[in-house]
């Protein structure tokens, strides 16, 4: 891993040679069984449990783990709503939803939240390999590491057709246009400009400006916004 | 951490250990359904009940699949679906999706 891309929460797991991990689930046959795999693992340390979304929140806030491992139906507050609430708390805690079942809605949802990793209590055999991705700054979804979660939220998102009054509503350029559908397939900035024969910083500028127009600050919720409101197709 | 392969195995037999000292919990949730049903069979099924029958579907869809009870955590998960539709006509499935639960996990518990 490059060393200057690691985040925060990476430095501080990659410094003490462990992740913390908090695991929030209201069944504690769940709680229990993912204690036991966790303490199957180098390197992963075990910062506390929660049984209700309430409690997940405080906890987190509290404890600043490394990683939560979240189940969506929970007493109190549901673990979505966890999510969102923790995404106002300035905490470098990356989560796992560690689910029984999950449409493609809510993982889009999730990911929009900044959840990192997907994954089914059935596939729990997996958990090693999906705390090691997210750790590492990818992403885990659909039982793979998924380094470019764009991808993953273009196969997801319904069939939609762009539209130029869409494009309108938000004052955005044909040229801005085509630049948004290059990141709804997950293009890179370099890929862009080659594909429309424009400077990577050319690229960037009108990233900012899109940025600006629509509200966004990433592209993953560049992506997601314009196959929601119909500013790019799949 | 350790290599996969050997955390695997590790990984597979606390989870079977664990399956094993939850039996109760597990029968206790199946009895919590049976009950439903008993209930729901008088027409006497009432909203506190249909919620904690609820809540024990809910948790055994989780946990049967984590230990690898795919076919009963897939009926569970219907269990729960049919339950969360308030006093629907779906009800009417309820007693023989326990049934089949109960089945899917004869035998279960033994090593």
């Amino acid at each position: 891993m490059n060393k200057r891309s690691r985040t925060k929460a990476e430095r501080r797991a990659v410094s003490r040679g462990s992740a913390r991990v908090l695991i929030a689930d209201d069944d504690p046959i769940v709680r229990g069984a993912v204690r036991a795999v966790l303490e199957s693992f180098r390197g992963v340390k075990i910062a506390g449990e929660a049984a209700d979304g309430k409690k997940t929140v405080e906890l987190t806030v509290q404890l600043h783990p490394d990683l939560l491992l979240l189940d969506l139906q929970m007493p109190h507050l549901p673990g979505l709503e966890a999510l969102r609430e923790l995404t106002t708390q300035q905490i470098p805690t990356r989560t796992i939803l560690l689910c029984s079942a999950i449409n493609n809605r809510e993982i889009l949802e999730a990911l929009q939240l900044g959840a990192r990793g997907i994954l089914l209590k059935s596939q729990v055999r997996d958990l090693q390999s999906a705390i090691e991705a997210v750790m590492q700054g990818e992403y885990w979804v659909d039982g793979r590491r998924v380094a470019n979660v764009v991808e993953i939220v273009q196969q997801m998102s319904p069939a939609v057709q762009p539209s130029g009054r869409a494009a309108g509503r938000y004052g955005l350029t044909p040229r801005e246009m085509q630049i948004i559908g290059a990141v709804t397939q997950g293009l890179m900035n370099k890929d862009i400009g080659q594909a429309l024969s424009i400077t990577e910083e050319t690229v960037k500028r009108h990233l900012t400006n899109i940025f600006n127009k629509v509200g966004m600050s990433t592209r993953l919720e560049l992506a997601l916004f314009a196959m929601e409101h119909g500013l790019a197709s799949r | 951490m350790t290599g996969n392969e050997d955390v695997r195995e590790i990984v597979d037999r606390k989870l079977r250990d664990i399956w094993l000292q939850s039996r109760e919990i597990i029968e206790g949730r199946l009895a919590i359904l049976g009950e439903a049903v008993q209930m729901l069979e008088r027409g006497e099924l009432t909203a506190a009940k249909r919620a904690e029958a609820m809540t024990a579907a809910h948790k055994l869809t989780g946990s049967l699949g984590m230990f690898g009870h795919r076919k009963a955590s897939s009926i569970a998960g219907e269990i729960e679906a049919r339950l969360e539709q308030d006093a629907s006509v779906k009800d009417s499935d309820i007693p023989g999706l326990v049934k089949s639960l109960e089945r899917a996990l004869a035998g279960a518990f033994e090593e």
